[in-house]
């Protein structure tokens, strides 16, 4: 944990650890639960093809939190501002999806730093699947 | 799935239906995959305590836990083929706290034909329980020739 840098004090260009899983049944079934969403597409073959992966798996996955670099100090977390989202094509149960991170932008806006961050998604196959700029702040308590 | 048709005019609002946003699916989004030997991760979202010790009141759910109820809507408007080209623009206005409800809703703003259909443009928004915007933002999606 030493090693890592805190998230927060990435600088433009720098990167993340990339981030790869395998979306499983049981792994999509938990989101569907999470977002109250039991369309039959997330679960089973339908006329739109093979099971899909819920939209919203797919946004938190893709959080920088999932990062294996990711560290922020005790007392301390990020806090999500905005979020702009291409959806390229879906994804599918079963495949491996793997996540890139890069810092594309810093700014100050009301005293407060703001961190854009370049947000990739692609599957096993090569196919990318969303496009994201993610604009985040940190908070802090008194402690830290 | 609602009723988006070529004819539908600027001005249309469709609200969706209110989501509790429960300890148990907070945890659940936010928790790390259920097998996990260590679930939940301890995140502002799943621990009381980890969410005190970086100022918060109380666990807060991700943003992209209620960000999902727009996708939702989205996806009934134009079915899957929105995962294809869809676009969303979000700001995260307010906390959702533990035990909050979350109403998401959409207006259509403009339509214009495009190469292989009508591409619709909305406002989109999230309010809470009190009336509050928690979410605003903008998304787009077409329509294809039927």
């Amino acid at each position: 944990m030493a090693d890592l840098k805190p998230a927060t004090d990435l600088v433009v260009g720098e990167s993340y650890e990339p981030y790869s899983f395998r979306v499983t049944p049981e792994l999509n079934e938990q989101y569907c639960y999470a977002e109250e969403d039991y369309h039959p597409r997330y679960r089973e073959t339908t006329a739109e093809g093979p099971p899909m992966v819920h939209p919203a798996l797919i946004m938190n996955m893709s959080n920088r939190t999932r990062s294996p670099s990711f560290y922020m100090p005790k007392g301390r977390s990020v806090l999500h501002a905005k979020d702009d989202i291409e959806f390229v094509a879906p994804a599918y149960v079963g495949k491996e999806l793997f996540v890139t991170w890069t810092v594309c932008e810093r700014y100050e806006k009301r005293s407060k730093q703001f961190m854009v961050i370049d947000c990739r998604v692609v599957d096993e196959d090569g196919r990318e699947i969303i496009r994201r700029y993610s604009h985040n702040t940190q908070i802090r308590g008194d402690a830290a | 799935m609602i009723p988006l048709t070529p004819q539908t005019e600027p001005g249309f609002e469709i609200r969706g239906r209110e989501y509790l946003v429960s300890s148990a699916r907070m945890r659940a989004f936010s928790g790390g995959p259920f097998d996990m030997d260590n679930w939940p991760l301890v995140n502002i979202h799943t621990d009381m305590a980890h969410a005190l010790s970086c100022g918060l009141k109380k666990r807060n759910a991700s943003g992209t836990q209620w960000q999902g109820y727009i996708l939702q809507m989205m996806l009934e408007l134009f079915g899957t083929g929105w995962l294809n080209h869809g676009k969303i623009e979000t700001k995260f206005i307010r906390l959702v706290n533990e035990g909050d409800t979350v109403r998401p809703w959409v207006r259509v703003t403009a339509r214009e034909p495009v190469t292989g259909g009508l591409r619709f443009t909305f406002d989109i928004g999230c309010d809470n329980q009190r009336g509050e915007t928690v979410l605003a933002g903008t998304a787009s999606g077409i329509l294809p020739k039927s």
